[in-house]
């Protein structure tokens, strides 16, 4: 990318249109589906992408990259919006505080923390490999197989506890 | 069905409608405000030539004009930040 074959806007586009649905999605995940706010975010992540594309020095996947801007885009907003706490290492978590009658995987994804639904998300249905998710998470490996392994923790009990 | 199964499944697919076109659009805007932007201070930096330039006697012929030119600071100075923003201008900017 870094060759100049998306300087460009229509040739960026491109990039876009092969991206957004992707991102938009984990961002959707991201702010537990907040569709407006996913869909902001996600197109501030594109325009960062194309202010920093002399810097994608094409290591690790295009996408990799998007999720590492969107990633921080999304910290950025939750904090500043107030969101959910984020610097809590943990601060509880309370499965029958999902009092639903039937969970689905998105609810259930709700009541991890940004991290781990972040990490569950790249890893698993966005299928990257943990060194690259880490680094878009800009983690340490260790750390976001913690993340990983704590929330299909967490996912199993509420997952097992409001199955029908 | 397993829960590694269950995270594994691909997220739902998002439909574009127009949100692509919106973010070129967003570009083309961005890149023609700091195209004007950089054209707005390149004139800026060419202003001070503008004032320094000499009253040009009747008969006088273009080398003496520019040799008179040259020898300004004002017009040094000008011509400097010129190339300065010119060697500075960022690189999907480079239009002239």
């Amino acid at each position: 990318m870094s060759d100049g074959r998306f300087a460009d806007p229509n040739a960026f586009s491109a990039l876009v249109r092969q991206h957004q649905s992707a991102l938009r999605g984990f961002l959707r995940r991201l702010t537990r589906g907040d569709h407006a706010l996913a869909d902001d975010l996600a197109q501030e992540t594109f325009l960062e992408a194309w202010r920093k594309l002399a810097q994608f020095r094409g290591q690790g996947s295009q996408a990799a990259w998007l999720y590492a801007i969107a990633w921080s885009r999304f910290l950025m907003a939750a904090r500043e919006r107030k969101l959910e706490p984020l610097d809590e290492e943990e601060e509880g978590f309370h499965p029958e505080a999902a009092s639903i009658a039937k969970l689905d995987l998105e609810k259930a994804m709700s009541f991890l923390r940004a991290p781990e639904r972040a990490a569950l998300t790249l890893c698993f249905a966005l299928g990257l490999p943990h060194e690259e998710a880490a680094t878009a998470l800009a983690m340490p490996l260790g750390t976001l197989k913690s993340h990983v392994a704590r929330g299909r923790e967490k996912l199993k009990t509420l997952l097992q506890d409001h199955a029908p | 069905m397993s829960l590694d199964t269950l995270l594994s499944q691909p997220l739902a697919p998002v439909r574009d409608d127009g949100f692509s076109a919106r973010i070129v659009l967003e570009l083309r805007r961005r890149e023609e405000r700091r195209r004007l932007a950089l054209w707005g201070a390149a004139a800026l930096a060419l202003l001070p030539v503008m004032l320094a330039l000499p009253l040009v006697p009747a008969g006088m012929d273009a080398a003496n004009v520019l040799a008179q030119m040259a020898r300004t600071p004002l017009f040094a100075s000008a011509v400097g930040a010129g190339v300065l923003l010119w060697a500075l201008r960022p690189a999907r900017t480079r239009f002239f």
